[in-house]
């Protein structure tokens, strides 16, 4: 792959393919961990830890797992490095481990990281696979931090645990509670629909396979082409 | 197929996953090194800082102290201040609301007063701010003592989670021995006590014990736990005064105080095998033991002791006796001296011992005779006297009493008292009083002049062991009787065949001419349980209802209500609707207005019908059994024709 398409590889998980706001995956982690903007910062981190290092563990053994066992030895993998992180963060990290509670060794089952591994990882090279992890990663993070601002901010009229002096007196609390998350939630993703690339248009036009949860079972090349013929069709009638 | 099961297609995904597994393990292995110092320093760091909270100014060594054998449970280290300003013990509890760990730390002086107490951890779900970790929930604890540390009052209203503090601090004075229980110290542990217990399998993994230890103590008896299954195991430790643990065995007893099993600990025995008498082998030693398995309290007291070890076996044999009627306190008769007193009374009848559903403190036995009847063995006592009175109570299946056996009767007071004590013809007069009584007629019975109290407390047995083994009904059986012949007339008397377990349908007659069946019926509302009607219901010998009677009806809401309640008429439309019809009829029958009791009727009388051994459905099964057996043999046939062909 050209740096032209890796860099896309990298950009694509930012925006046009974040994997919270367009994929809408890992919605729950982005639900619990949003009430304030540190445990966004430390969730979206550990998570892009997490999907960097298994992308390239994956990626690198892809041609060795065989396909009758490769989700459970991706889960193995994920598992492991969800424990290592734990570990780090219990150890060096003490007050962000308590933050995080159950949520830190709920990274093993966020779907964004095996749905990378099984998506991406597994076909492509080392490099693009990190490149991906690492845009999946940081767009997770983006997302994650997006919701924490707003929530927290209107919530609880702080901004990472610093108080806000004019905005304390005119919080909406609900905003940092599960309700508030899920408004919030889907205010950003309807945003995001409108002023995404192509606004428009329909999605699938620009939906690489690659971030398709179908393409395994698909078989109908990019929805991209598709839809070219579709185009071409309609312009004839 | 062997070769193909360990072909490279199945063999290599196993591999693959199996080095996988074994990498991310060691991984693991090596995060887990260079991280475990650092979480243990943090976390010495968090007990460190709470050292000096509650001692500010203490000095104390890096180590905690090594921990005692006997530490509570709750007790997980102990720092003694260098200076003398006291000790600080670290706890841990799981008893609170949710059983997830709370930590606290305490400090204690030398005079047994709790200098200040601080939560460090609290894991449970609902933490209230005053309990939340490092807060100054346990500055309320400040000077409390042993015995003071259960009253003190924090404002906290988490009930379950402070108590299990509370329990925890008491601990921390028992280990320190200021104040609180006394602990004796035992040659094993409680936890040394489960393992042993468990492992015969007396106990299920992971089941707790119950340690139901009497206050009293005893010499012997030094644990006596409850276990899951009802049964119990006792530690006894037997000692002299030249031995101070001369043996030491657990004993399992079940409910009844048989011994189940002994398993010996220890068996020490003040001379060898060179003395005369020799000390026993360990063969004699184990035969020995093994002679309790099987015996209650009685069988135990004819064990032989041990030649060469008459002592050491006395005091075992002692030991397991007193721990066998602590745990299950004996009866004055055993089980056996009631089989024969019941043989007297019901001779040629098997029977056996039931329990009853409901405890009694008279009730000690009840039998269950093999012609339906029952056996009572009543015991009733006064502060003063544990044993007033005995009598076996034959009860038939009606609930009457057929016999009554006087076995002791004690009075408080003798013939010169005023008034005087009955003499014996009186006292046999009162217990004839109760043959033929049934509950209700046992409520008439006078108490006899001069044991006023002796003969209310059997009076009462009676009524209560009666009551018991035949619950009573809202009527009488001799009401019902005679309701029974009123409803079938050519009825030539009726013998009870009630089945067992029978819900709504609490007496069924049949017929001794053969001409059906009668059942009387109780129904109960949803709400509250209370009687909600009585039926009576005479029924052929193919199942059909040929006569209805309704004793008593009551709806739960009256005319004014929406539908109204039916009126008389209707309710006797309604039974009368029954009349002819048979197990598959019933639901045609219905009325407007009840539909809640109806339906209960209906359940009941389907209960009746489905009681009775009707001829016709006896037929059909017959029939149903030859067409299943010709259908089977019909495809045994076919299946062997095929595989022939």
């Amino acid at each position: 792959m050209n740096d032209k398409k890796r860099l896309s590889v990298f950009l694509n998980g930012l925006i046009a393919e974040n994997p919270v706001l367009v994929l809408v995956l890992g919605t729950c982690p982005t639900l619990a961990q949003t009430g304030s903007v540190i445990a966004a910062l430390s969730m979206g981190i550990a998570a892009t830890l997490v999907l960097l290092c298994s992308n390239v563990v994956i990626s690198l053994l892809r041609k060795v797992i065989p396909d009758t066992v490769r989700i459970p030895c991706y889960i193995v993998v994920i598992a492991g490095f969800v424990t290592v992180v734990q570990l780090l963060m219990h150890a060096y990290l003490p007050d962000l481990y308590e933050m995080m509670g159950v949520y830190l060794a709920l990274i093993v089952v966020n779907c964004i990281i095996l749905g990378r591994a099984e998506m991406f990882a597994r076909k492509n090279g080392v490099l693009d696979s990190a490149l991906d992890g690492l845009g999946m990663g940081l767009g997770f993070l983006i997302a994650l931090l997006a919701m924490a601002t707003i929530r927290e901010v209107l919530g609880a009229g702080s901004f990472a645990g610093i108080e806000i002096p004019f905005l304390v007196d005119y919080r909406i609390p609900i905003l940092v509670q599960a309700p508030g998350g899920f408004l919030v939630f889907g205010i950003l993703i309807a945003v995001i629909n409108m002023i995404g690339p192509k606004a428009g248009e329909a999605k699938r036009r620009n939906f690489s396979c690659a971030g398709c949860p179908s393409a395994a079972v698909c078989g109908k090349g990019s929805c991209s082409e598709k839809n070219e013929e579709t185009n071409a069709k309609d312009k004839e009638d | 197929m062997n070769k193909e099961l360990f072909s490279k297609k199945n063999l290599m995904p196993v591999a693959v996953l199996s080095v996988i597994c074994i990498a991310v393990a060691l991984l693991l292995g090596v995060a887990n090194l260079i991280t475990a110092p650092e979480i243990e320093r943090r976390n010495n760091e968090a007990i460190f800082e709470s050292l000096r909270i509650v001692i500010p100014d203490g000095e104390f060594n890096p180590e905690p102290d090594p921990l005692r054998d006997d530490a509570p449970e709750t007790v997980k280290k102990v720092y003694t201040e260098k200076t003398g300003k006291g000790t600080v013990i670290i706890l841990e509890t799981t008893k609170g609301y949710t059983g997830k760990a709370i930590g606290i730390t305490t400090a204690i002086d030398n005079d047994g007063k709790i200098i200040n107490t601080v939560i460090t951890k609290n894991e449970e779900s609902i933490v209230p701010p005053s309990l939340k970790p490092m807060g100054t929930y346990g500055d309320a604890y400040k000077d409390a003592t042993a015995d003071t540390v259960a009253d003190v009052e924090t404002g906290a209203t988490v009930r379950y989670t402070e108590a299990a503090i509370k329990g925890a601090l008491k601990d921390a004075f028992t280990y320190l021995g200021v104040g609180g229980e006394e602990v004796e110290k035992l040659p094993r542990t409680d936890a040394e006590l489960k393992e042993l217990i468990t492992a015969d399998g007396w106990l299920a993994p992971g089941a707790e014990l119950e340690n139901i230890t009497p206050e009293e103590k005893s010499e012997t008896l030094k644990r006596l736990y409850k276990l899951s299954d009802g049964s119990f195991a006792a530690y006894i430790v037997t000692a002299t005064q030249y031995v101070p643990v001369e043996t030491e065995a657990l004993v399992h007893i079940d409910e009844d105080g048989s011994v189940m099993a002994i398993k010996k600990l220890s068996w020490v025995v003040g001379h060898g095998p060179e003395n005369d008498p020799p000390a026993p082998d360990e063969s004699q030693v184990n035969e020995f033991f093994g002679s309790f398995v099987g015996k209650d309290t009685a069988g135990i007291d004819g064990i032989d002791v041990t030649n060469g070890a008459t002592g050491t076996s006395t005091h075992l044999r002692d030991a397991v006796k007193d721990a066998v009627d602590t745990a299950v306190p004996p009866l004055p008769r055993s089980d056996s001296e009631l089989s024969l007193l019941i043989a007297e009374l019901a001779p040629d009848t098997a029977f056996e011992i039931i329990a009853p559903e409901e405890k009694s403190e008279t009730l000690k036995r009840l039998y269950k005779l093999s012609d339906g009847s029952f056996m009572a063995y009543i015991v009733t006592a006064t502060q003063y006297v544990p044993v007033e009175t005995e009598a076996l109570v034959h009860i038939d299946a009606d609930g009457s009493v057929i016999a009554i056996k006087k076995l002791s009767w004690v009075v408080g007071h003798g013939p010169e008292n005023d008034p005087p004590a009955p003499d014996e013809s009186q006292v046999n007069e009162f217990f004839g009083s109760f043959v033929g009584k049934d509950t209700a007629g046992i409520d008439g019975i006078d108490v006899t002049n001069g044991a006023t109290g002796t003969s209310t407390h059997l009076r009462d047995a009676v009524k209560n062991a009666v009551d018991i083994a035949v619950p009573p009904l809202p009527r009488s059986n001799s009401e019902l009787l005679g309701l029974a012949e009123q409803l079938m007339p050519n009825a030539q008397g009726f013998e009870n065949v009630t089945p067992e377990g029978s819900k709504l349908l609490k007496r069924l007659y049949k017929d001794v001419g053969g001409n059906g069946y009668v059942a009387y019926l109780n129904t109960f509302a949803q709400y509250g349980g209370t009687l909600e009607s009585e039926t009576l219901i005479a029924i052929d010998n193919n199942g059909k209802i040929i006569a209805v009677k309704n004793l008593f009806w009551k709806v739960g809401h009256g005319p004014e209500s929406n539908p109204p309640a039916p009126n008389e008429a209707e309710v006797a439309e309604f039974f009368g609707d029954f009349v002819g019809k048979k197990e598959r009829d019933l639901s045609s029958v219905v009325i407007a207005g009840a539909t809640g009791t109806a339906s209960n009727v209906r359940a009941a009388i389907l209960e009746a019908l489905e009681a009775v051994p009707a001829k016709e459905s006896q037929a059909a099964r017959v029939i149903g059994i030859v067409l299943l057996t010709l259908s089977a043999a019909a495809g045994a046939v076919y299946v062997v024709r095929r595989k022939l062909v």
